[in-house]
């Protein structure tokens, strides 16, 4: 079917499109997430090609390398055009407008960060901690005006998006985070240097996890509702209803699993230990089995990992674009475990057995499983443009090299 | 003529509009308007072989173009491909990119990494190696891999007096400490110039030569500083492996460096092995007890696996040895002998 005619025809608004618009946050019934019954003007269309961003990978990286990563901004300019330019909704592809210079400035700053947080603690604690509480402080900010950036450069059917958080915004969720996770860490480091009896800190690490864990989902709940809730199209401000719920739900999901993958391979270390001490192996049993008894640990633990990230990233996906709307109208996110499973595993190993040549056609390969699961239930073709181009397509981008890359 | 869509920038209504080039010139004619505009003033996206590609217009508006008909309209307009479009499309260039790559790489573990190491290393003062010693040493006490300090025998005493005569004219400071190690028979340098050495190693021979070249290698190490440069070298070696595979896999990323890493330790060994060689020869002592030393570590490591079939005991090839094969430096201190 041709796209550009589908797109003519009249869009059914989703009945609940008016309520929800009135009641300022969408409901989302959980099984209306399939996607198949969306014509299929209205779901996300990706076409990149393993051998042609193959020649632009290369390129990217054998520049990066001579330019001594100077040319990394440029390429990524040019990686983030290829996979936008060909993400197709309603036969229109989005677009990237960033300057090159202005991620090279980002990198810049994030690259002193990076250096000054692995090397500051060889030369003193103190200048160590002063470090972190910098970047700590900073952080905040440099995430909303990556937002900003990224946004503010993206493009479709020549209207921008936008970002219209605050960085008061930012400071408001990332404040407590921050503090749950730093103060705990300075307190051992400095524990660690007065001598503390070993199990006492492994207990307050224990503890620390836990509380993280505990709070965690509402961290994300809190970071997609300030992402998505205060995104803009044009004019039009994007709704994110999703609940901390959802990810409490989901977090118990992965915790269940990976208690059971514990047992399991609990009781299977201990069977194999069993079976090699009644067969005569003694004490100390020797390198080489010890090696032989890690490997049957690890790998299995591996490949639970292996398993337990795709379940997440597709759940967790689900939750968020199944929660966003625009103008009423709802996003689908359809991403189902299996077909994603498959292809992160596959990408893995291929990776790994082609030392890395298989990349570029690995993030083809998962970018596009990733976003023809989405679709919108919308009329695309409704939307004004700012009156004016936002400030937040200038300035830069940081978050990179924190790897905490924005999603989509 | 070629049927495309106009957006004007304001709103995302799509315009179908027919588009034609003439003498430099884009006109683009809709239903009830029509606008020219000059090429120079045009953008085009890359053109991707699969979805719509764009011309931008310089007020924001821009035309969405079937792939099919882009180069034919951007040939049309004498907007050739930037350079970098040019590689970006090519398979040669993209060949010629990956081996650029590769030799890159290489050369940056092969030369770059022993340079820089030598060049840190030889700017870092020497207090900066007992720091690292002395962390050591502590560490190596509370995980239980050496025992407490305690006195020295007689026997150890004698060791002492002959290996400062051995030692002396090197001017390396060190001081030597024998304990008691729970893991068998060994031997190491820490950066700040201690000397560990294990009653086990002791009792595996009655000849002081040999324990002259264990000290003497291990004397090797701290007059290359191997400490610190090994640290310098997984430290650089790390942040290579982490660019390259850190996305793929942290743990991948650290088992590489480690293997990586083998390599540097396999060549400092050596240098240390030629070093006490050249000590013990320089003060006519015989190097083929140490040789005799070497055969008798290798038959109680083989020992563990006492009255089983011998899976384990190959010794692991040797691109996956932190030691030189333990053949290999038998062969060279046996052929030695002053």
């Amino acid at each position: 079917m041709d796209l550009t005619e589908e797109m003519h025809d009249p869009v059914p608004i989703h009945p609940d499109a008016a309520a929800t618009l009135a009641a300022g946050r969408p409901m989302v019934p959980p099984d209306e997430r399939s996607i198949d019954d969306l014509p299929p003007g209205q779901r996300v269309r990706f076409s990149g090609d393993g051998g042609e961003y193959f020649k632009i990978w290369a390129t990217n990286l054998a520049l990066t390398i001579l330019t001594i990563g100077i040319y990394s901004a440029w390429a990524k300019v040019r990686r983030l055009r290829y996979f936008y330019g060909n993400t197709t909704l309603s036969g229109s592809t989005f677009d990237f407008h960033g300057r090159p210079a202005a991620i090279l400035r980002g990198r810049i700053v994030a690259l002193i960060l990076l250096v000054l947080y692995t090397q500051s603690a060889k030369i003193s604690i103190a200048l160590f901690v002063g470090t972190v509480l910098a970047i700590a402080a900073i952080f905040p900010w440099l995430f909303y005006r990556s937002l900003c950036f990224r946004l503010g450069n993206t493009s479709y059917r020549g209207v921008r998006f936008h970002f219209g958080g605050t960085a008061a915004g930012a400071y408001a969720f990332f404040t407590p985070i921050i503090l749950l996770v730093l103060a705990p860490n300075l307190l051992l480091a400095t524990l660690a240097e007065g001598g503390k009896p070993g199990y006492a800190q492994a207990f307050e690490l224990v503890g620390l996890y836990l509380l993280i864990l505990l709070v965690w989902p509402y961290f994300l709940h809190r970071l997609r509702t300030y992402q998505h809730g205060e995104a803009y199209f044009g004019r039009t401000r994007f709704s994110y209803g999703g609940t901390a719920g959802m990810f409490y739900g989901l977090i118990m999901k992965c915790a269940g699993l990976m208690f059971l993958a514990g047992i399991v391979v609990g009781v299977v270390g201990a069977a194999i230990a069993g079976v090699a001490r009644t067969s005569g192996v003694h004490e100390p049993v020797s390198q080489q089995m010890a090696g032989v008894i890690t490997i049957l640990v690890v790998v299995p633990i591996y490949g639970f990992m292996l398993a337990l990230i795709p379940y997440w990233t597709s759940r967790s996906q689900n939750i968020v674009w199944g929660n966003t709307a625009l103008a009423g109208s709802r996003f689908r996110s359809d991403l189902r475990f299996k077909p994603l499973f498959w292809i992160d595993t596959v990408n893995f190993f291929l990776t790994i057995f082609t030392l890395g040549i298989f990349r570029p056609f690995a993030a083809i390969r998962s970018a596009r499983v990733r976003l023809e699961a989405v679709g919108f239930e919308g009329d695309v073709g409704v939307f004004e443009g700012a009156e004016e181009a936002s400030s937040g397509a200038m300035g830069s981008e940081f978050v990179d090299l924190f790897g905490f890359d924005i999603s989509l | 003529m070629i049927q495309a869509l106009f957006f004007d920038g304001k709103s995302t209504v799509a315009t179908p509009v027919a588009l034609r080039a003439d003498g430099g010139l884009l006109h683009i004619q809709a239903a009830g308007w029509q606008r020219c505009e000059r090429a120079e003033s045009l953008e085009f996206t890359p053109p991707y072989a699969r979805s719509a590609a764009r011309v931008n217009l310089p007020d924001g508006a821009l035309c969405e173009v079937p792939p099919g008909d882009f180069l034919g309209l951007r040939r049309a307009l004498a907007k050739p491909p930037g350079l970098i479009e040019l590689i970006e499309s090519r398979w040669r260039y993209a060949l010629l990119s990956l081996a650029v790559i590769v030799v890159c790489v290489a050369s940056v573990y092969v030369w770059g990494i022993p340079i820089a190491v030598g060049i840190i290393v030889e700017r870092a003062p020497r207090t900066l190696d007992s720091h690292f010693g002395k962390s050591t040493l502590t560490q190596l006490e509370s995980y239980g891999l050496i025992g407490p300090k305690r006195a020295a025998t007689p026997r150890e005493e004698r060791l002492s007096r002959r290996f400062a005569q051995l030692a002396g004219g090197t001017a390396v400071p060190y001081q030597l400490d024998f304990r008691d190690f729970p893991a068998g028979p060994n031997a190491f340098a820490l950066p700040d110039g201690t000397i560990l050495m294990s009653s086990e190693i002791e009792a595996l021979t009655q000849n002081d030569d040999a324990l002259m070249f264990v000290l003497a290698h291990e004397l090797g190490h701290l007059y290359y500083r191997h400490g610190v440069k090994l640290l310098a070298r997984a430290t650089l070696t790390s942040i290579l492996i982490t660019w390259y595979a850190g996305d793929v896999s942290n743990a991948l990323a650290l088992a590489t460096v480690g293997v990586l890493n083998l390599r540097y330790s396999r060549e400092a060994e050596a240098q240390a092995d030629a070093f006490a060689i050249a000590r013990l020869r320089a003060a006519h002592i015989p190097t083929r007890p140490a040789a005799d030393l070497f055969r008798a570590m290798q038959k109680t490591s083989s020992k563990e696996g006492e009255g089983k079939p011998r899976k384990f005991a190959v010794e692991p090839p040797d691109y996956l040895s932190s030691h030189p094969a333990t053949k290999d430096r038998i062969r060279l201190l046996d052929s030695d002998t002053p």
